[in-house]
């Protein structure tokens, strides 16, 4: 959890010039931001390159960060989001979509996905196996809508609650839960249509 | 999540609170009840297994270390521009 008044005194500081608390901004945000980006869109540059984008666009609209309306961080993953809906529309004519049939192929006795990425005792090859199993994850989100896959990547992977995603989104937590839930369900779905493919 | 009693809760309670369900947010007494509407209906048993399976696996899936150069790219690459006092 962020220290909302450190974290304020850090964005009146960067605002004023200072240089040591912009990048300590910087380095606070950037992991939970690439990974934001690098989940939506699935490719490490493009994540690399909206990571940025997503820096400068804050850097530019520091001041207008007010503490009284909520925490930093739900600030900053608003502004990722904004950015990544931008960049989807933008790119969704060209988007290539990958076909899960290209998927690595698994042996009969292979665990579902679900097991392989549960496994804690798991040695080299499952390892391997494991690795795997998180591309065909990585692939079977990027094919689920862009608004199933925020929800899901918001809750899922970012840890935050169903009333901080609502105002993320600007849509009720009825809203949220439903489409974590669908989510959820056609990323499964997806994963053992691809196992079962593969046997 | 409203108390429904002793009235049996259906499909679309069922299907409303299932995210919370599967995140551990549910009291016990709305769990049994969720539990309960589960173990005999055919369509929300295997629901509530699929969503939890994605859940699992989203869960499942690792924190990315960033590329080492990003800060200081960053960081450049802010330096050429001026932070804006207020911006809507």
């Amino acid at each position: 959890l962020e220290d909302v008044q450190a974290v304020a005194g850090l964005v009146r500081r960067a605002v004023a010039g200072d240089a040591a608390a912009w990048e300590e901004l910087v380095r606070g945000y950037n992991r939970r931001i690439y990974n934001l980006c690098y989940r939506f869109t699935g490719s490490p540059d493009e994540a690399e390159d909206l990571t940025q984008e997503v820096f400068i666009k804050m850097y530019r609209s520091l001041g207008s960060y007010d503490v009284e309306r909520g925490a930093f961080v739900s600030w900053v993953t608003t502004l990722t989001r904004n950015l990544l809906v931008d960049h989807f529309r933008k790119s969704r004519q060209d988007r290539i979509t990958d076909s899960l049939d290209a998927a690595p192929t698994q042996d009969e006795d292979a665990p579902t996905p679900a097991e392989q990425l549960a496994d804690p005792k798991a040695g080299p090859e499952d390892r391997v196996r494991s690795q795997q199993t998180q591309q065909l994850v990585q692939q079977a989100l990027g094919k689920i809508s862009p608004e199933l896959r925020e929800a899901v990547i918001l809750r899922d992977l970012q840890d935050m609650d169903y009333r901080e995603i609502a105002a993320i989104l600007k849509v009720p937590e009825g809203t949220v839960k439903s489409r974590i839930n669908r989510g959820r369900t056609e990323l499964a779905r997806l994963l053992q249509r691809t196992h079962r493919q593969v046997m | 999540m409203t108390e429904t009693g002793h009235k049996p809760m259906n499909c679309a309670e069922f299907d409303a609170h299932l995210a919370e369900a599967l995140d551990g947010l549910l009291s016990p007494a709305e769990m049994a009840g969720m539990v309960t509407h589960a173990s005999g209906c055919p369509l929300c048993a295997p629901a509530m297994a699929l969503a939890q399976e994605g859940r699992s696996l989203l869960r499942g899936l690792p924190e990315l270390e960033p590329p080492a150069y990003l800060v200081q790219k960053i960081l450049t690459v802010s330096s050429e521009v001026a932070p804006q006092t207020v911006e809507d």
